[in-house]
């Protein structure tokens, strides 16, 4: 069971969940060739198949409807791990297929959707990602290409590979 | 970032540009701007104060907007300037000042009647004594004349706006971690010379011939022109003549046109200029600030910022265009740990020629089959100044803790303080 902008759809579907860590523009490698991946938070992705069954016509037709309203955001509560989650989602496109059959029966079947969530379901503030314990980037020693970092004890060290030693 | 406008605090905003500057040499004053798309369903007006925050509430400026217009059916877009911009609508008259201070001239020459605000000085610059003649003349040409001559400029990210001295001892070192790959240095033509004429005063009626100035009230003044010139000792002999004069600026005196001339020296006569971007942690790069930045792994760049635009993500991120600038290599420091005669550890780290550097020394714990040693150094910090050429600093080590782990024995040898409760002992 799920629902669009308040009305629930009790609708056979296959749900394909994708969370996705949406970096900034200002990600980018930095001087000490380390990547700065600037995360703005995790949004979601849902890829939901719809198996409208046979009868059911009529439903169809008004899902479709609501599907393709050409609206910037819907409120989408969806199954989520244990739970549910509302989210704001934008559908781009629905597809679905056409079948005619040699007995001149038609039908449109398949309605298939991406719902992408406008804002994050998770998010660390400025202040946060300042202090969230991650140690600071290394003030890079001179390392050569293909240096390996560890952090010790509060410290950058990197590993000069021919000697195995510890720098 | 958040938009503040009349109390009402505005987050959901786009196309924002911001990019506050001054100019080193004080030959303009740039007025610094902002414009941003707001959404919102409310009017904005013209007039209003505008302030702009980081998510943490961090000043970035307090301008006033000059353009509001609704860009679509969500976004407003506004523009806003600094306090300063109001200086180019109004004049002010002509007159010879002697003995009065910095602070005065700003009172009662620039910031006098017509659009008033408060604004902040720095006590050194505000005490300054001014003597010269001043044209009639815009208020912005008077500010950015009286800045020319003092050394100052106008920070306009503090307040409404700050006037400060140009810091020439403070730098700010910015580390790899935080510098985007890769900066650039470009190089202007050389500068050969510097040149300058600056003026004294005398009250009287001219004689034929005597170049004369006349103030407000008809009071004429007799005018002595004198020069200085400084040439760029670091110039090939293939350089061409450039000569950069400055001519009818009569702020300069005697008094003042050496120090304006050693600050127009340090502009153009280093002719390198860099870009670099810079991760922001919770502090911001305000123009005129003297960084040092690493260009590569071989070099640093050290120059004064002139412009520092902003990029927003979950952080901050800054464009920083630095003038004035020199180039140095960086050497290698090694800083060895040792026991007696035993080296236990040795550090490798990179720093411009001149640094002072000042390393915390670790406690090194080193484990072998049979044992456990756990040494401490004797100094806290590993300190000196990088030279050029090779860079080493030995620091002496002793055993804190020995431990037998074929005997379960620990011997405590050298250690600050140690406590032990039941069968846990802390060893400081």
């Amino acid at each position: 069971m799920w629902s669009i902008d308040g009305t629930e759809w009790d609708v056979p579907c296959t749900i394909e969940r994708t969370s996705e860590m949406t970096s900034s523009e200002i990600s980018g490698m930095m001087l000490d060739k380390t990547y700065f991946n600037d995360v703005i938070g995790t949004y979601l992705k849902y890829d939901i198949k719809l198996a409208v069954p046979k009868g059911w016509e009529h439903t169809y037709t008004e899902l479709y409807k609501v599907l393709t309203d050409p609206i910037g955001v819907h409120v989408f509560v969806l199954p989520y791990s244990d739970g549910i989650v509302t989210i704001n989602g934008r559908i781009d496109s629905v597809k679905d297929v056409y079948v005619r059959k040699p007995n001149g029966k038609m039908h449109w079947r398949g309605i298939a959707f991406t719902v992408q969530a406008s804002t994050p379901t998770k998010m660390y503030e400025l202040g946060e990602l300042l202090q969230i314990g991650l140690p600071p980037l290394p003030n890079d020693s001179g390392a050569a290409e293909g240096t390996t970092y560890v952090y010790v004890d509060g410290d950058w060290q990197y590993i000069d590979d021919a000697e195995d030693n510890y720098y | 970032m958040i938009v503040e406008i009349d109390g009402t605090q505005y987050t959901e905003i786009k196309n924002l540009s911001f990019i506050p500057q001054i100019d080193i040499s004080a030959d303009t004053v740039p007025i610094n701007d902002l414009s941003v798309d707001i959404n919102t369903d409310n009017d904005i007006p013209v007039g209003m104060e505008l302030y702009l925050y980081d998510d943490m509430y961090h000043d970035l400026c307090k301008y006033i907007i000059n353009y509001a217009d609704r860009v679509d059916a969500e976004f407003v877009r506004v523009e806003a300037s600094s306090m300063l911009y109001a200086l180019d609508n109004e004049r002010v008259q002509a007159e010879y000042v002697s003995g009065i201070t910095f602070k005065d001239m700003l009172d009662y020459s620039v910031f006098v009647n017509g659009f008033v605000f408060s604004y902040e000085i720095e006590p050194t610059l505000a005490a300054k004594i001014v003597t010269g003649f001043f044209p009639e003349q815009s208020k912005r040409d008077r500010l950015q004349w009286l800045l020319l001559a003092y050394n100052a400029y106008a920070d306009q990210q503090t307040g409404y706006v700050y006037f400060r001295e140009l810091d020439q001892q403070t730098t700010t070192d910015i580390p790899k971690g935080r510098t985007y790959w890769k900066p650039s240095v470009q190089y202007a033509d050389y500068v050969t010379a510097i040149k300058l004429t600056y003026y004294s005063f005398v009250e009287g009626v001219p004689a034929q011939g005597d170049k004369y100035v006349e103030d407000w009230a008809g009071t004429q003044y007799i005018v002595t022109e004198n020069t200085l010139q400084l040439n760029n000792p670091n110039v090939p002999q293939t350089a061409l003549p450039n000569v950069i004069e400055i001519d009818g600026v009569m702020s300069l005196n005697s008094n003042n046109v050496s120090e304006v001339a050693s600050r127009l020296a340090l502009l153009y006569f280093t002719r390198i200029e860099a870009q670099a971007t810079v991760l922001c942690d919770d502090t911001y790069i305000k123009p005129a600030t003297k960084v040092r930045l690493y260009l590569d792994d071989t070099r640093t760049v050290t120059g004064y910022v002139e412009s520092a635009s902003y990029r927003v993500g979950a952080r901050i991120a800054q464009t920083l265009k630095l003038v004035a600038c020199t180039v140095l290599d960086v050497k290698r420091l090694i800083v060895s740990y040792v026991y007696g005669d035993m080296i236990l550890d040795r550090r490798r780290f990179s720093f411009p020629i001149g640094f002072n550097y000042e390393i915390l020394n670790p406690i090194l714990d080193i484990v072998s089959p049979k044992h456990r040693y756990v040494y401490r150094p004797l100094n806290e910090y590993a300190t000196g100044t990088i030279i050029d050429g090779e860079n080493t600093n030995t620091q002496q080590c002793d055993v804190a803790l020995h431990w037998y782990s074929d005997q379960s024995l620990l011997h405590i040898l050298s250690v600050s303080e140690i406590e032990q409760d039941g069968s846990v002992v802390d060893i400081g």
